[in-house]
Formats: C-alpha cells, sequence, structure tokens
C-alpha cells in the first residue's frame, strides 16, 4: 500500500506543481510597460544593440527593452504574430517586408514620423524610405536601420606582387570597366589562386550589367530574354568556361569568405557586412574594397541589402518602441553605427560624416556615396520568396554546367509566370 | 501490437473476472486518461486547427483568410512541386529502408559476440543518434563536398570518380540518405541488438544438434523471432522517414548565395515536410501547408493500420 | 545468455575478420566528430584550411573559456535549464507513460485500440504545421516562457513520447499473464498490482528509456524554439543555434564546434553512465 500512496502523491504534486506556474505566468504576464525588440545576429547582435541604446536609457531610466534573439528568426516572428503578442520592434528585411506589409502586419507610423522631431526625411535616400514604405499611400512603415552594397573586395599584394595597378586605382583612372575586371581576374588566376571569387547564387549582382529592366513590373519579370540570358551566361562563364572564379563545387569545399582570407582568391565580390569579420580576422595581407566595376552602359551596378525597424501590429508599446527606432535611426544612434563601420548608417549626413569614413581605416570607406548613386533602387515584384525559389533551384543547375542558360530561363519563365499573376 | 490486446483476457474464474471487468474498465480509462487527455490538447487541437485552415488561403500573420473549400486538396495533385516532393520522400523513406535497416541488423548481428572494447565500439556507432544536428550538418558539407570530401576520399580508394554529392540532382538525394543512415543507424543497431540477445539459445542448442548451418539458424530461428523487434522498426522507421526534414534543410541551405529553401539542386531533396514548412513559412500559405500535413497524416495512419493487420502474418510474438 | 548457437562457432573463424570491420566503420563514424573537436580548437581564420588539419596547429581553448566566461552564452545556465526540463520530463514520462502503457497492455476497456492508435498518430504529425495552434494553447495557459511549457506535454505522451508508450507495451506484453492473476486472486486491486507487481517487471526497460527520453529532450530544437524566448529560460540547444548567423559567411564556426562539444559530453557521460544497464536490461526483458 505504502507505494501506491507515494505514487499518487507524485501524481498529485505534479499536478500542483503545474497549477502554481499557472500562478506564476500570469504574475509574468502583468509586467507590459517593457518593450519587446526581435532580432537576428544573435549573440553578438545583442551586444551591439545594447551598447547603442545604453546612452538612451540612461536618459529614460523608465523604459525597459527585452532584446529577444530567436534563432530560426522569422518563424518565431510569424508565430508570435499569430499568436497576438508580437514584439514591438523587429528587424525587417527587405523581402519579407512586402510579405508582412500587405499582410497588414505592420504598424503604419506616417503619423509618428510627422510628428517627430529627430525623424528627418531629408536626411535619407528617398529609394529606401520608399522601399518600406506602401506602394500606394507611400506612407511609412519601417525606418532604414543601415544599408550594404556590393563592393570587390581585393588583395593588394597579390595585384602589387603580379605588377597590376589595384581596382581601386583604376577605378580612380576611369579605367574599372567590366572588361578590365575580367582582364586583371584572368591575369591573377594560376594554380593557387583564382583571381575573382564570386558565388554564382549572387548572380543578381550582374544581372543589371546586361538586362537592367528585367523587372519590369510587379507580375512582370522577364527571364527569357536574350539580355537576361546573357547575365546568366556571363555568371556562368566566370567559373566554367573563364574559370577566373570558383566552381560552384569548389564552393561547396571552401566557402567563398574563405577562400579570400586564405589568399585563394585575388578579388571577392560581396556585400559590406564581411568587412567587419575581417578586420577582427587581422588578414595577414593588405586588402581593400573598391566600387563595381562600370560596364557597357558606363555604369557601375550595384545591390542594395537594407534593414529597417519596424512596430508590429499589434505591439502593447508603440508609442516607446517609435522612441526607440527615432533615437537608432537619429543622429546620435546612427553615429554608433558608423562607429561599427561594416554597415552604411542610413542617414546621409551620418555616412558622410568622418565618424563613418574613418571608422575602419582612412580612405576605405570615402566611395560610400558613389554607391548610393548607383544602386539599384530595390525592386518589387509578386510572390517574392516562391519566385526567388524557383531561380534557386532552377539556376544551381545552370552553374554546374547540367543545363544551358536558355533551357533554365525558358523553364523558369515558365515557372514564375503563374506565380507573378497569382 | 500483439493480438492480446485484442482478445480477451481469458477468463478463469467467473465471479471475479465480472468483478474485474468493470475495475478494468475504470482503470483502463484512468491509467490512459492523462495520456489521452493530453494528447487530445496538445496534438488533437492544432490537428483540427490545422484541417480547418485547410480549407482556407490562410497566412500565418493575415488577417482575412479567404474560404477555399476543397481547393487545396485539389491543388495538390496539380502541383508538379507537391508531386515531386512526394516522389522525393518516397524515395528517401525507401533508401532507408532498404539500406539502414539491415545495415543495422548485420551489425547488430555483428555485435552480438563477446570481444574486447565491444562496448566501446558500441558508442562509436550510437554517438551520431544522440548529436544535435544543427552542429553536424556542417560538418556534413564538408564530408559530402565533391573535391575535398572525405567521403569522396573514401571511394576513390575503391577506384570510384568523385560524386557531386550537394550539387548534382541525381546524386544529392543519396547524399541525405547516407548522411541519414549515419545518424540513425546506432538506434535501430541498439534495438536490434536487444531483441537478438533476448532469443533463447536453446532454439541454436536444438538446431546445433540437427546440423543446422549458420544460414538455415539465421532464416529458421533468428529472422522469425526476431520479428517482433523488426515491425516495431519499420513502423517507427517509416513513420519517421516520411517526416524528414531538418537534414534537408540544414544541409542545403545557405549555399553560395542563393535562396535558403534546403531543397537541394533542382529540388532534388524537397521533401513533404520542407515543402510545407517553405509553404507555411516562407511563402505564406499556411492554409495549403497544412492540407498537405493532412494528407501526408492520412497517408501515415493508411499506412500504420495496413501494417498493423498484414503483422499478423509475419510477426511471431509466442516465443 | 550472452552466446548463442552461432556466436559460439564464428568467435574462433571469424571473429577477428569481424572485428577489423566494426572497427573501420566505427572510426568512419568517429571522423565527423574528430573534425568537430578540432575544429573547436582553432581560430576562425584556420578551421577552413586544405589539407584539413586533424590536429591544429596550435591548439586555441579560448572558444570554450569564451563560452563559459561571456555573460552573452551563459552555457552553465543552459546546462541548469536543460537538466530541469530533463529530469522533469523523465519523471513525467516514468509515471504517465507507463501508466498509458500497462493500459494498453493489459487492462480491456472499450476503444482501446482506437486509443491507442490516436496514441500512435501523435508521431505522425509533423511539429510544423501546428507550431502557431501550440503557441495559442501555451499563450492561453500562460505558458510561454516557462518551463512547463517544456514539461507537461512530452510528460503526456506528446511529440515523441508515444515512442515510450509504444516500446513500454511491448514491455509489458511480455510479462506472463499467470503472474498478475495471482495477484488478482490475492486480491490485490488494479492500481496497487500495477505499482508492486507490475511496474517492479519492467523497470529494467527504464534504463533505455531514460537514455532515449534524455536524449531526446536534450536535442529538442522546434519546441522550445517556439515557447521560449527569454534567454534566461534557454536550453542548450537554443544557446547553440545563436551561433548560426543568419548570413552563414559570418557564423563563428569554432565556438558553434567548441559549443556543440560542450552540448555533447553530459550526453555522453549520461550514455557511459547508464550504457551498461541500456544494453544489459534491454537483452533482459526484451522487446516482444
Amino acid at each position: 500500500m505504502r507505494k501506491t500512496k507515494i505514487f499518487w502523491s507524485v501524481v498529485v504534486l505534479i499536478l500542483l506543481l503545474s497549477l502554481s506556474v499557472f500562478a506564476a505566468g500570469q504574475k509574468e504576464g502583468a509586467v507590459e510597460k517593457t518593450v519587446k525588440f526581435a532580432m537576428w545576429g544573435g549573440a553578438i547582435e545583442k551586444q551591439t544593440v545594447e551598447a547603442y541604446l545604453e546612452p538612451f536609457l540612461t536618459r529614460n531610466p523608465d523604459i525597459k527593452v527585452e532584446i529577444l534573439t530567436p534563432p530560426q528568426y522569422w518563424d518565431v516572428i510569424q508565430t508570435m504574430v499569430a499568436g497576438g503578442t508580437p514584439p514591438d520592434i523587429c528587424y525587417m528585411g527587405f523581402p519579407e517586408f512586402v510579405d508582412f506589409h500587405d499582410k497588414g502586419a505592420i504598424l503604419n507610423i506616417q503619423k509618428y514620423a510627422d510628428s517627430s522631431k529627430i525623424f528627418d526625411k531629408n536626411d535619407f535616400v528617398p529609394a529606401h524610405l520608399a522601399t518600406f514604405s506602401d506602394r500606394e499611400s507611400g506612407e511609412l512603415y519601417g525606418v532604414p536601420k543601415d544599408w550594404s552594397t556590393y563592393v570587390v573586395y581585393y588583395n593588394e599584394d597579390m595585384f602589387r606582387n603580379a605588377g597590376l595597378q589595384t581596382p581601386w586605382e583604376l577605378y580612380e583612372k576611369g579605367e574599372w570597366t567590366l572588361d578590365k575586371f575580367l582582364e586583371v581576374a584572368g591575369i591573377l588566376t594560376n594554380d593557387k589562386a583564382h583571381g575573382l571569387i564570386f558565388e554564382p547564387g549572387r548572380w543578381k549582382t550582374f544581372v543589371p550589367y546586361f538586362a537592367p529592366d528585367w523587372i519590369a513590373g510587379a507580375s512582370d519579370v522577364k527571364v527569357n530574354t536574350r539580355e537576361f540570358i546573357s547575365a546568366i551566361d556571363f555568371v556562368k562563364d566566370l567559373s566554367l568556361k573563364l574559370k577566373v572564379s570558383p566552381t560552384a563545387d569548389q564552393l561547396g569545399d571552401i566557402s567563398a569568405a574563405d577562400r579570400f582570407s586564405q589568399q585563394k582568391g585575388a578579388m571577392y565580390i560581396i556585400g559590406r557586412w564581411m568587412a567587419m569579420r575581417y578586420i577582427k580576422g587581422n588578414l595577414p595581407f593588405k586588402w581593400n574594397i573598391a566600387p563595381m566595376p562600370v560596364g557597357k552602359d558606363g555604369r557601375a551596378h550595384t545591390w542594395v541589402d537594407m534593414v529597417a525597424y519596424s512596430i508590429l501590429d499589434g505591439a502593447k508599446n508603440p508609442d516607446i518602441a517609435w522612441k526607440i527606432i527615432e533615437y537608432l535611426t537619429g543622429p546620435e544612434g546612427q553615429a554608433s553605427v558608423a562607429k561599427a563601420g561594416h554597415a552604411i548608417p542610413s542617414r546621409i549626413s551620418v555616412a558622410n560624416s568622418d565618424a563613418f569614413l574613418k571608422s575602419v581605416r582612412p580612405g576605405f570607406h570615402n566611395e560610400a556615396h558613389l554607391a548610393i548613386k548607383d544602386a539599384q533602387p530595390v525592386l518589387v515584384f509578386n510572390n517574392w520568396s516562391r519566385v526567388w525559389s524557383v531561380f534557386g533551384s532552377k539556376l544551381d543547375l545552370v552553374w554546374t554546367g547540367q543545363k544551358s542558360a536558355e533551357e533554365a530561363c525558358a523553364e523558369i519563365q515558365k515557372e514564375i509566370d503563374p506565380l507573378l499573376k497569382e | 501490437m500483439s493480438e492480446r490486446s485484442i482478445d480477451k483476457t481469458p477468463v478463469q474464474n467467473r465471479s471475479i473476472m465480472s468483478h474485474r471487468d468493470k475495475a478494468e474498465r475504470m482503470w483502463g480509462f484512468i491509467f490512459v486518461g492523462f495520456v489521452v487527455s493530453g494528447i487530445l490538447t496538445f496534438m488533437g487541437f492544432p490537428l483540427l486547427y490545422g484541417i480547418y485552415i485547410s480549407f482556407f488561403k490562410w497566412s500565418i500573420i493575415g488577417k482575412n483568410p479567404v474560404f477555399l473549400g476543397l481547393k487545396n486538396y485539389a491543388s495538390l495533385l496539380n502541383d508538379h512541386l507537391f508531386v515531386q516532393a512526394l516522389g522525393n520522400t518516397v524515395k528517401y523513406v525507401i533508401g532507408i529502408i532498404v539500406f539502414c535497416v539491415p545495415l543495422s541488423l548485420l551489425l547488430a548481428l555483428l555485435f552480438n559476440r563477446e570481444m574486447p572494447f565491444v562496448e566501446g565500439l558500441k558508442i562509436a556507432y550510437y554517438l551520431p543518434v544522440i548529436t544535435m544536428m544543427v552542429a553536424i550538418a556542417m560538418v556534413w558539407r564538408w564530408v559530402l563536398s565533391t573535391e575535398y570530401g572525405l567521403l569522396n576520399y573514401f571511394l576513390g580508394f575503391l577506384g570510384i570518380k568523385k560524386v557531386a554529392w550537394l550539387t548534382d540532382p541525381g546524386w544529392a538525394m543519396p547524399g541525405l540518405i547516407i548522411m541519414s543512415i549515419w545518424k540513425g543507424v546506432g538506434f535501430n543497431m541498439v534495438l536490434f541488438l536487444a531483441g537478438l540477445k533476448n532469443i533463447p539459445t536453446v532454439y541454436y542448442e536444438a538446431a546445433d544438434i540437427d546440423g543446422a548451418g549458420n544460414l538455415k539458424k539465421f532464416f529458421k530461428i533468428t529472422l522469425p523471432l526476431l520479428s517482433p523487434t523488426t515491425f516495431f522498426i519499420l513502423l517507427t522507421t517509416v513513420i519517421h522517414s516520411f517526416q524528414i526534414f531538418e537534414q534537408a534543410l540544414i544541409l542545403f541551405s545557405g549555399g553560395a548565395g542563393g535562396e535558403i529553401t534546403g531543397a537541394g539542386p533542382d529540388n532534388a531533396c524537397n521533401t513533404l515536410v520542407l515543402y510545407l514548412y517553405n509553404n507555411a513559412f516562407k511563402w505564406q500559405r499556411a492554409g495549403y501547408g497544412s492540407a498537405q500535413a493532412f494528407f501526408l497524416f492520412i497517408i501515415l495512419i493508411i499506412f500504420t493500420i495496413i501494417q498493423m493487420r498484414l503483422q499478423k502474418r509475419w510477426v511471431h510474438y509466442e516465443v | 545468455m550472452k552466446f548463442n548457437g552461432i556466436t559460439m562457432k564464428r568467435i574462433h573463424v571469424g571473429s577477428s575478420l569481424v572485428y577489423v570491420i566494426l572497427l573501420a566503420g566505427g572510426i568512419f563514424m568517429l571522423m565527423p566528430f574528430v573534425w568537430m573537436i578540432s575544429s573547436s580548437l582553432k581560430d576562425m581564420e584556420s578551421i577552413f584550411v586544405f589539407p584539413p588539419q586533424w590536429i591544429p596547429q596550435k591548439v586555441i581553448i579560448k572558444n570554450y573559456i569564451e563560452l563559459f566566461t561571456n555573460s552573452y552564452y551563459n552555457f552553465g545556465r543552459y546546462y541548469l535549464n536543460t537538466a530541469i526540463v530533463v529530469i522533469f520530463r523523465i519523471t513525467g514520462m516514468f509515471i504517465f507513460c507507463s501508466m498509458a502503457a500497462y493500459g494498453f497492455a493489459r487492462l480491456e476497456f472499450p476503444f482501446k485500440n482506437v486509443l491507442f492508435l490516436l496514441v500512435l498518430a501523435t508521431l505522425m504529425q509533423p511539429i510544423q504545421v501546428s507550431m502557431v495552434p501550440l503557441y495559442f494553447e501555451m499563450k492561453f495557459f500562460r505558458w510561454v516562457n516557462t518551463f512547463m511549457a517544456l514539461v507537461i506535454p512530452h510528460s503526456l505522451g506528446c511529440f515523441g513520447g508515444a515512442f515510450s508508450i509504444f516500446l513500454l507495451r511491448q514491455y509489458f506484453m511480455a510479462i506472463p499473464k499467470d503472474l498478475e492473476d495471482a495477484a488478482f486472486i490475492d486480491g490485490c486491486n488494479i492500481p496497487r498490482t500495477f505499482i508492486s507487481i507490475m511496474l517492479p517487471q519492467v523497470k529494467t526497460a527504464y534504463a533505455a528509456l531514460a537514455i532515449f527520453n534524455f536524449q531526446s529532450a536534450w536535442n529538442d530544437f522546434v519546441w522550445p524554439l517556439i515557447v521560449i524566448n527569454n534567454p534566461k529560460r534557454y536550453v542548450v540547444s537554443l544557446g547553440i543555434s545563436q551561433f548560426l548567423s543568419d548570413r552563414a559567411a559570418l557564423t563563428n564556426w569554432p565556438l558553434l564546434m567548441a559549443s556543440s562539444v560542450l552540448a555533447l559530453l553530459p550526453i555522453i557521460v549520461v550514455f557511459l553512465v547508464f550504457q551498461k544497464y541500456f544494453m544489459r536490461n534491454l537483452v533482459m526483458s526484451g522487446l516482444k
């Protein structure tokens, strides 16, 4: 009998325990003054943002910020939105913004922006604000946090040893053209290193050089055209025909970022954010960045990556959330972004200030404004992520030479047209 | 899943038994009640919710679902990606059943003997089972890489040409299966080993007297007497394999700058759960994703019921 | 018990060959781990060097030091949280799953087979589609960010707990019926028979189940991901995934590898401690 008693008392105990936690949970729910701030990037990002916020929080001791850094960010955010407990502020990426905004999940912050003393829309690149605004009404749904462009990282030692001018020098002379770019990539390719490291998955960087109008509208994306196909062929030929860049298989073995830091490539096309890692890594050679080469149309093209702060619809503390966004995108908050040095502050005045231009090392960032000129406005089309995944799965076969660009583009067009019309 | 659970208890003492029948009823419900109520709450409600939204055009973050009736189900069959995902999943399940299960049985047979350090060796085979996928997938990208990969290195000894496991649509699924075998073979091996050790030695002694060979002993004694274990393993492995998700997602996402769907080259590793996950969380089609989940659920239920019926023909419970 | 007819003969003939095969296979199985450990002792820049260095040129233990000293990671806390979850989950599983398993194996009541199919059906529902409704429920119960969410559903046989019920049921079915009948005739009621007669019979199974459940609780990722977003309540699997950056190029691989090694250590220790019981006891009562 004793055993029976022990058994049942354990059962009862566990049930009681669960009840007691019910109560505990209720208490926790009562604290609503804290602003929940969700971001990706894990502990490192959290550390960074906490440092940004510190002066603000010392001035406003009544405001408390709880930073969430969920792994699998978008899954968790969507679940929280669906459950009616969205974080107040969240990092909003570009393609995701389209979906979130379409579904009405983001708060309209136009009225906050209008009455704000700190927010100044003239200090932002208009295309950036437009990216996070409603396409028809133009009302604001997110404030750009910072942005980044694709640039050419290059190993200065390799250029010097080969007796070549660096991309930067060529750029200053106005000789940094696509042909020159291919020429130096060819010269610098040998059995130890490639002249260029370019991940074919980032093909979008080169499309504007050949088919600047490939996105003609939200439901009109032209893929099965001679121009677009030649862009894809260009990217494919880098690794398969000219062999100046590693193949997709080789990139699977050693990643692009590591190839550059291990001196297995003289140039590397990637976003500015990579600078953060290379600066930290103390690379054992001299390196720098240069703008993308100039195409046949006389312009350089680059791709913009952008992140904004948005307030989610249903946020518990939208007013305080706005205050935080206002601060982070204001002159003071942006100055700390500038100091970090890897992404371009979204405030033009801060991006042009010494705080940013001298952040990494003098001369490193002084092309920030140039990139603004060449940056493509971010283009939108329907069903963004699904269409994008069609591109990914079809083009993968082109990069490995299993399918021709013509074939792949025809298939993509056939598959995405119904998606674009949906 | 013995027939004993279906047949009534043999009655020995009527007066006690009828009283016991009533008691059994009550206690039966109480004993399974906790678990059943938990399951209804935490699995039943989500299932019903899922079925409900499968009739709508529904986005997880959206506010205005549109009623579609059975359209989501109808479009399943016209969706070539779904059909492909179904095919891939079946390929995967067959791959696991054909290679992983016999391999784990073989390992169990080999391990079923006294050898020095044999326990330590067993741990080597069991370690992958207990490792977190997140950490190990990274290592596996390196194992499967074409040029310098460990697997191609070993295959090179056998004179086999380098295989592009991660980029060739024809080889991506075999690559995924190989990784899953590495991850799961130890689990089934342990279960088989337990089953093997549980076969009474008298059977083998009797067979020895009859002068039976090893092969004959294996087919006449080991395999039949192992059938309850085999049944358990086959059933759980199929259910589990049909839901292959994490391995593919981690192995094939974050490639050379492409979009992250984890479906592999030309969708060669797009599995059912991966596809429904992408639909629900990446493409704002939670209703459609739920329809797929329900479809998968029905497949598995039918499969399980068939298995439970069929087991009478080949599973021997009486020892 | 240890030797059956087949093995007795083969010990002399093929034993060394078998041994070589198993050893080679074992080395292949371990290879990724060796690489994991060696990577955890490198720095960012030497991790992807080719040819791969099995033994790092200079051993760096700062990754491990950072995991324990940097207040943003707090591995001690993740261990503690996971331990709490694991202990309660296993206790709950022992109580509720063995009750259910006994019910399904030995008691007669209406709808038994349907209910058992229901239990099995829980293994067939991918959790990915249930994330949203489950989050609703957790919010309703006010279990978001509590250990209750991590303990209760699993204790009640959800999210893979059915595996334990299924396995235990197979064990209960293997116990000779006479034992139970004798107890009934002696006037034992059902709960008492269960606790004092049946449970001791299958106690050997619990070592195995404890390991299975320990491992699944330790490695559980999707469920904590939904219900826990407060770093103070993070379990190890969530802690680890903090090192995976959305921009894959920024992932700190050596730190991730070091944290994976740390995450693996407790489970290896548990496995080593229990494995004697684990392997032997599976054997004693077996799967029927």
